[in-house]
């Protein structure tokens, strides 16, 4: 029992406080349980529909036909959204970076200039879409303001290659990699550069030995997140794609909506198809990203 | 011809009311080191990296041997900088930091690594070549820094408060190797500190106030003769005593005392008594009579009475509140030898060691903040 009136005070350095929140991982439980569930069932689902247990119509039963009947069509779209997603994903990251060290490389007060270059991460997929549709296809602005009639510009929109589709996703996507790549540069950003300047490194070599490889691993994280997200785009190749080949989310979509509802295991393959290409690109990426942050220096 | 040469820089920040370097003039002769003091936010480090091209003056000179640098960027500059904070690039190993001078300044890989483990040898870390910077302590990283400076083998060294980071033993252990680095290299240095402790590893030092030069020169100048009241607070350990110089003698409520023959002060002057000059000899009762009853061994400047003692490592330092006119002046600051102490509430009285040089700088007026006679027990350098 504590002694009461025995006129002793006592001056103690305070404790470390009992955390009145819950750790992370609790506090994100409720989130990522909402998200497993329902990805995890879409999944489990859509997996079970091109393996032929879900059927709309008929019995059930365990077949792979889903992907063996259409499979030249389903190889080519699994290789046209590779196509896309490489090609977005380099321009995006290489953009992303320029743009990166553009904004690093601002004045302080050039704010607003830093919230122009990343506002196109608001701007819709769909409207980026429509916008880059006006300003590619044949009778577009820019082969109007260049004075070049639509017979003679190149098919950019709809064309054998899908020059409108990874212009739009890299032109969009660029900003989400440059604001990545900011935000996790930003702190040592200035304090390397200066250091390498006055170790006498001119502006090219503080860029391709300093910049970069500090920004690697921010880099590679929202690279995978580009990738992953074009192989899984289905408006922006929809609007600005051939009809033939297409991607899996279109193809996937086209089956999915077709009158024919036997057509449903196919579109399920589709898309089983295109997710199983993002996970193996995720666990690509886990599998490098050790040694890569290890390269790059980041505390662990 | 000096090395550097600082001519009329001025700088203020956008945001700032007062500049932050107010018409800055220094000179830096070749080999020599100076050290750049002054409390926080004096204008140090803008002057460092006004220096180095870090940051554009308002206005004003920058010359490395004679030739005007302005608009050169920091890379071509011809100087290298150790900053505060090692910043070493965590994405290459030791060697690769060490060589990444020699390698920008265009040498091959091969012989920016060559010359890498030279300098790493200097700065005793050679085997720690193939280590990455985040498994290294942080005097390591700081040894690393130094010799990464070096490797870029050019003529002028600026450092920027590089030690304040380390402990006391580490930071001792950089000034031995700093000591090394000067004698086997012979750069030219600067350094800007706000240790005095520090500043003293150099030929000369600056004292830095408010983005003004108060004073340049020997680190014993700083101590025996300010050349103003801002630079004896900053140096810390002063007795002030307000008063008018006439003939050569300081008079003030403490009597007429001779100044050091070097000291031209004229007029209201504030006389200036380190701690470490005064002695108190016991003259009365009190408890704790251990001070030495034996004559005065100097020039009596006054009388007075304990009033507190406190310890500076080894030694007492005791508080004496002055008889008479000057008893309503704060208290006298005296550190007594190793050995003697004082309790408070002796009689003593306080007397100039013989020998001393007795300084006072100008003006007899404290700041308003200030009272007559304050000693200035506090210092910003620690």
């Amino acid at each position: 029992m504590a002694p009461r009136g025995a006129g002793i005070g006592v001056v103690t350095r305070p404790g470390p406080q009992r955390p009145t929140a819950l750790p992370g991982r609790r506090q994100a439980a409720p989130a990522v349980v909402l998200v497993v569930a329902v990805t995890g069932s879409g999944l489990a689902a859509v997996v079970a529909t091109s393996l032929g247990l879900m059927p709309l119509v008929g019995r059930p039963r365990l077949t792979t036909d889903g992907y063996t009947a259409g499979s030249a069509d389903l190889l080519l779209a699994v290789r046209e959204s590779l196509v896309i997603a490489t090609a977005s994903t380099v321009l995006a990251a290489g953009l992303g970076l320029l743009v990166a060290g553009v904004l690093l490389g601002l004045r302080p007060g050039r704010g607003p200039l830093r919230l122009v270059a990343v506002a196109v991460v608001a701007v819709p997929h769909v409207v980026g879409a429509a916008s880059v549709g006006l300003l590619l296809s044949g009778a577009g602005l820019l082969p109007r303001l260049l004075g070049i009639s639509p017979g003679d510009w190149p098919e950019l929109v709809g064309g054998s290659w899908p020059v409108a589709t990874v212009v739009e996703l890299a032109w969009k996507e660029s900003a989400f990699v440059a604001l990545v790549v900011v935000a996790a540069t930003a702190r040592r950003h200035r304090a390397l550069t200066e250091t390498a300047a006055v170790l006498g490194a001119g502006p090219w070599h503080r860029w391709t030995r300093v910049f970069v490889p500090t920004a690697v691993p921010a880099l590679a994280a929202a690279s995978l997140i580009v990738f992953v997200y074009s192989v899984g785009t289905y408006e922006v190749p929809w609007l600005l794609g051939r009809a033939h080949p297409e991607p899996l989310p279109v193809m996937a979509y086209r089956l999915f909506g077709s009158i024919d509802l036997a057509a449903r295991p196919a579109a399920a393959a589709a898309a089983t198809t295109g997710a199983l290409v993002a996970v193996l690109a995720a666990v690509l990426a886990l599998v490098a990203a050790p040694a890569m942050r290890r390269r790059a220096g980041a505390v662990e | 011809m000096s090395a550097l040469e600082l001519r009329g820089l001025r700088h203020r920040y956008p945001s700032a009311d007062v500049p932050t370097l107010d018409d800055v003039a220094l000179e830096v002769a070749s080999g020599s080191m100076l050290s750049v003091v002054g409390p926080s936010g004096s204008g140090k480090t803008t002057l460092l990296r006004v220096t180095a091209g870090l940051t554009t003056p308002d206005a004003g000179e920058v010359l490395l041997d004679g030739r005007p640098v302005a608009a050169l960027p920091p890379e071509d500059r011809g100087l290298t900088v150790m900053f505060q904070q090692p910043h070493l690039f965590q994405h290459l190993s030791v060697l690769d930091n060490v060589a990444f001078g020699p390698r920008a300044g265009g040498r091959s890989r091969r012989a920016a690594r060559d010359a890498a483990r030279r300098y790493l040898e200097l700065v005793h870390l050679t085997d720690l070549a193939a280590r990455r910077p985040a498994r290294l302590s942080g005097g390591q990283q700081q040894r690393v820094a130094l010799a990464r400076a070096l490797a870029t083998e050019r003529s002028l060294l600026l450092l920027d408060e590089p030690f304040s980071s380390l402990d006391r033993e580490l930071r001792h252990s950089m000034h031995d190797l700093l000591r090394e680095v000067r004698e086997a290299l012979r750069p030219t240095v600067v350094m800007v500190t706000h240790d005095l402790d520090e500043a003293s590893l150099a030929d000369r030092v600056a004292v830095l106030v408010e983005g003004r030069v108060e004073q340049t020169g020997p680190v014993g100048d700083l101590y025996a003769r300010p050349a103003t009241l801002v630079v004896a607070r900053l140096v810390g350990g002063f007795n002030e005593v307000a008063g008018t110089v006439e003939d050569g003698r300081h008079r003030s409520a403490w009597g007429a005392v001779p100044l050091s023959a070097a000291c031209a002060v004229a007029g209201p002057a504030t006389l200036l008594l380190r701690r470490e000059q005064l002695r108190i000899t016991g003259c009365g009762s009190g408890p704790g009579p251990d001070v030495s009853a034996s004559p005065t061994p100097g020039p009596v400047v006054t009388s007075g009475r304990v009033v507190a003692a406190s310890r500076l490592g080894a030694r007492q330092v005791v508080h004496v509140q002055p008889d008479g006119d000057a008893g309503a002046a704060t208290p006298v600051e005296v550190e007594l030898p190793v050995g003697q102490q004082a309790q408070p509430g002796l009689r003593v009285l306080v007397s100039l060691v013989p020998g001393s040089e007795v300084w006072a700088v100008p003006g007899g007026r404290l700041p308003p903040d200030h009272s007559a006679g304050r000693p200035v027990r506090r210092s910003v350098l620690p």
